[in-house]
């Protein structure tokens, strides 16, 4: 907060939160490819047992209420470590923007614009959201309530749309497959979408919170997410059935087979809008995350000058990530939990247990 | 006073840049730049290995601009159809792009069509770009021909302009009967990644009649691992429709010794019972349970009303019966699962599945097959009794 | 290839340039490595070098540990 003076409602910071992981919902492909009909069970799962871990963050943000994530580390774990673990969660956050991008690029190029080539899109999602970056925190956060609704809104008009077409025996046979994919899949379901609370440790300082409210709209926020996912999920599920690890994007292709009477249908479009809105939401708060941490990492007092280059850096190196597809998916499925488990669980619980052994925060005089 | 400059100029930079960026020109698409498939047909080319794909597409123009010297009718065709030979569906269509002065879109496509001979030879290596390309929607229905696809795509029908779109209502029009007709592109995927099931798909022919061309539903092909090994006449595929139930608007004809009865469904239910034994057999049960009107009676002279609707329920009964066992014994000779009772059991019993999937077709052959049927007659129509009836005339 | 520097010697020009007048040598130094490693990037991509992606050796090395799935 030291260097973004904007704050933000404490309601506000529970709709970024619920937006950030409603953005989540949409990409699912890396889920239902491993663990195809039984991926609900999965999200479930990996929803309850990202929860301690919430909590290890809450715990953080409730200990240090005006200090971000890098200042944490630096004040539990001395100014030499917290420095390199700075360091370490500058590429986590500058690696998990870039992602974003890339997927929001990649699935514009196929399905809407395929001779626009990705980087062009990239470029300009990152432009449009260094205008609010530039703003501070207050314009980042202030249309997640909107969109929030928004997203709620299709979602349930989409998932009522084709409660039609879902088939009960397309949830069987249930666990059918080997144990290994199902740890796989709570692993996977753990840190992908939920484990990105991390994120929120860098935005928790510019929210005007009072100890009970912390918790209370972190979790609100998780619960709004957890459940989307979880809904979409099910959804996909019951409509494509046996083909849903065949597709990219099942959610597409469910609301693309739409079918009520004989107006409502080619509803994919709906996906497409609300995809391109929350994914560009999350990439914006990525995107301010990322900023933040390279300006408070070296403490430089305004980080305004930064945003272009950080932009750009993000779309360069998100455009070397992942050459192709196929890499891609199995890099999410078999590499990503393990890299991030050490980023969103382990790191959060270990910071929490020191600065509880190290009594910290100290308390100056005023 | 340089500092508002600079932010002006910025400001109308950025403008420009984003309108510029946004306006899609990339990708830009005008409407009479495209061709707007509205059927697609693949055929196996009668002298070589390859594939003939035939692409139905209509005209975006209102007036056809010919000035030849066709006086016949002036809104003759409104589609033109294009064809092209490759070894997959996506080289025909590179080769038609080629060719053509317009691009080729796919998104409204409303029919997909494969001719017998392709069929019979297998359709799986064909689907792929089914699956692939962001274009090509996963409803669309699917068919299959007989005889050569490419000329069911040519007839010229009096009331639609397209027989892509004519097949697709008629197709939507008789799901409103069984669901069982609509196969849309994503069930025979789905159908088809079950080894062990085979997948129905409506067979369309086309027919002369007095001159004029026409297309009708001649049944359904049985595709079992992507390829044709049977099919079903229209009488066979509705004791299909019968056993798979949530049929609505069928009419059932039973022919009596006293008699023929033409039956209304008023609700069809059919719930299926399958059970492993021991030694490895499967039995499975059909009850059926239906509620029917009476649409039209012929014979039944002299009977009263109360002997007639037990008989006419027993018709009825037997009809049932004996269209369903007659639909199976012919999937069991072609040990085609058309009824899905392997993936039932796959889905409720996965282990067990897994020690008889191997041998599953001859047990599809040996399955022991019982069929109820409780009809109960709850309408007669407008009128109570028929003229030949016992009390129909004095 | 004149686009990237097109859009880079923009960057430069709108963000660098400020910075600079600035005078604070750690802003400087911080926003010129960035500056440095993103422009390096675009040019090797535009080059058609292929950059090894770091999630992938990431991967590699983890896949080596027998950490990976």
């Amino acid at each position: 907060m030291r260097i973004d003076k904007g704050r933000i409602s404490g309601l506000q910071f529970m709709f970024l939160i619920a937006c950030y992981y409603q953005a989540s919902s949409l990409l699912t492909a890396f889920q239902t490819g491993v663990t195809k009909q039984d991926t609900w069970i999965m999200v479930l799962i990996g929803s309850i047992l990202s929860l301690p871990f919430l909590w290890a963050v809450r715990t953080l943000m409730v200990t240090f209420p005006d200090k971000n994530l890098i200042q944490i580390l630096s004040e539990v774990y001395g100014p030499v470590i917290g420095k390199i673990l700075g360091l370490l969660y500058l590429w986590y956050f500058l690696t998990v923007a870039s992602l974003n991008l890339m997927d929001l690029a990649d699935f514009t190029k196929g399905t809407i614009m395929t001779r626009t080539p990705s980087p062009v899109m990239a470029a300009v999602c990152i432009l449009v959201a260094s205008i609010a970056v530039r703003r501070g925190i207050r314009l980042v956060a202030k249309y997640g309530p909107l969109f929030t609704i928004i997203a709620a809104f299709i979602f349930v008009l989409s998932t009522l749309l084709v409660v039609n077409q879902i088939k009960l025996e397309h949830y069987l046979p249930i666990f059918s497959l080997p144990p290994k994919k199902y740890l796989q899949g709570a692993h996977i379901s753990t840190t992908i979408p939920f484990g990105e609370h991390i994120t929120f440790l860098m935005i928790h300082p510019a929210a005007l919170l009072s100890r009970r409210d912390t918790g209370k709209y972190l979790f609100l926020g998780f619960a709004v997410g957890a459940l989307t996912l979880f809904i979409t999920t099910l959804r996909d599920i019951g409509v494509l059935g046996n083909t849903v690890d065949l597709f990219t994007v099942p959610s597409l292709m469910t609301l693309r087979l739409v079918h009520v009477g004989p107006t409502i249908s080619r509803t994919e479009i709906l996906f497409s809008v609300i995809f391109m809105i929350l994914l560009f939401f999350k990439i914006t708060v990525l995107f301010y995350v990322t900023v933040l941490t390279v300006a408070q990492l070296f403490n430089i007092k305004s980080y305004q000058h930064l945003i272009l280059t950080v932009g750009s850096l993000i779309v360069v190196y998100g455009i070397t990530l992942y050459p192709n597809p196929q890499k891609h998916a199995a890099s999410a499925q078999e590499v990503e939990p393990v890299i991030w488990t050490l980023f969103e669980l382990f790191i959060p619980l270990l910071t929490s247990i020191v600065a509880k052994i190290r009594k910290l925060p100290k308390v100056k005089e005023a | 006073m340089r500092r508002r400059k600079k932010r002006i100029a910025a400001t109308l930079f950025m403008t420009f840049l984003l309108t510029v960026l946004f306006s899609g020109c990339w990708d830009s698409r005008e409407m009479d730049s495209l061709f707007i498939v509205t059927g697609m047909a693949l055929d196996k080319s009668p002298d070589s290995d390859e594939l003939t794909i035939t692409l139905q597409v209509g005209k975006t123009q209102s007036k056809a601009a010919s000035s030849s010297s066709d006086s016949s009718s002036e809104e003759k065709n409104m589609t033109i159809l294009l064809k092209a030979s490759g070894d997959t569906p996506l080289e025909g269509i590179k080769r038609l792009n080629l060719n053509s002065s317009r691009a080729l879109f796919l998104e409204h496509n409303q029919a997909v069509l494969f001719g017998s001979d392709l069929a019979r030879q297998g359709l799986k290596e064909y689907i792929d770009f089914f699956l692939r390309d962001y274009e090509s929607r996963m409803e669309v229905p699917v068919f299959v021909t007989e005889g050569p696809a490419e000329k069911i795509l040519a007839v010229d029908l009096e009331q639609e302009q397209s027989t892509g779109m004519y097949l697709e209502r008629v197709i939507q029009d008789l799901s409103e009967l069984s669901p069982a007709y609509k196969v849309r592109m994503l069930d025979f995927v789905s159908c088809m990644r079950d080894e062990n099931s085979a997948v129905l798909i409506p067979m369309v022919a086309s027919y002369e009649e007095e001159e004029l061309q026409k297309l009708q539903i001649c049944g359904m092909a049985i595709i079992q691992g992507g390829r044709m090994i049977g099919s079903l006449n229209n009488h066979e595929t509705l004791g299909y429709v019968l056993a798979k139930g949530k049929a609505k608007v069928l009419i059932i004809d039973a022919q009596g010794e006293k008699g023929r009865a033409l039956f209304n469904t008023i609700s069809l239910d059919t719930k299926r019972e399958v059970k492993l034994k021991e030694n490895g057999g499967v039995q499975v049960k059909y009850s059926v349970d239906a509620k029917l009107g009476i649409g039209e009676l012929k014979g039944f002279a002299d009977m009263d009303i109360l002997e007639l609707m037990s008989e006419l329920t027993k018709m009825a009964e037997n009809q049932i019966k004996e269209q369903i066992t007659e639909t199976f014994e012919k999937a069991k000779s072609l040990q085609a699962d058309i009824f899905g009772i392997g993936k039932e059991i796959y889905r409720r019993q996965p282990k067990k599945w897994e020690k008889i999937k191997d041998n599953w077709d001859n047990l599809f052959s040996d399955i022991e097959l019982t069929v109820e049927a409780k009809v109960l007659i709850s309408e007669t129509g407008k009128s109570l009794i028929s003229l030949e009836m016992q009390g129909g005339t004095r | 290839m004149a686009a990237v520097i097109i859009v880079y010697a923009l960057l430069a020009l709108f963000e660098l340039i400020p910075i600079i007048k600035s005078r604070s040598w750690r802003h400087i130094a911080v926003c010129g490595v960035l500056f440095v490693i993103s422009f390096a990037l675009a040019i090797l991509l535009k080059l058609k070098v292929r950059v090894p992606s770091m999630l992938l050796l990431l991967g590699d090395l983890l896949r080596s540990w027998h950490l990976a799935y």
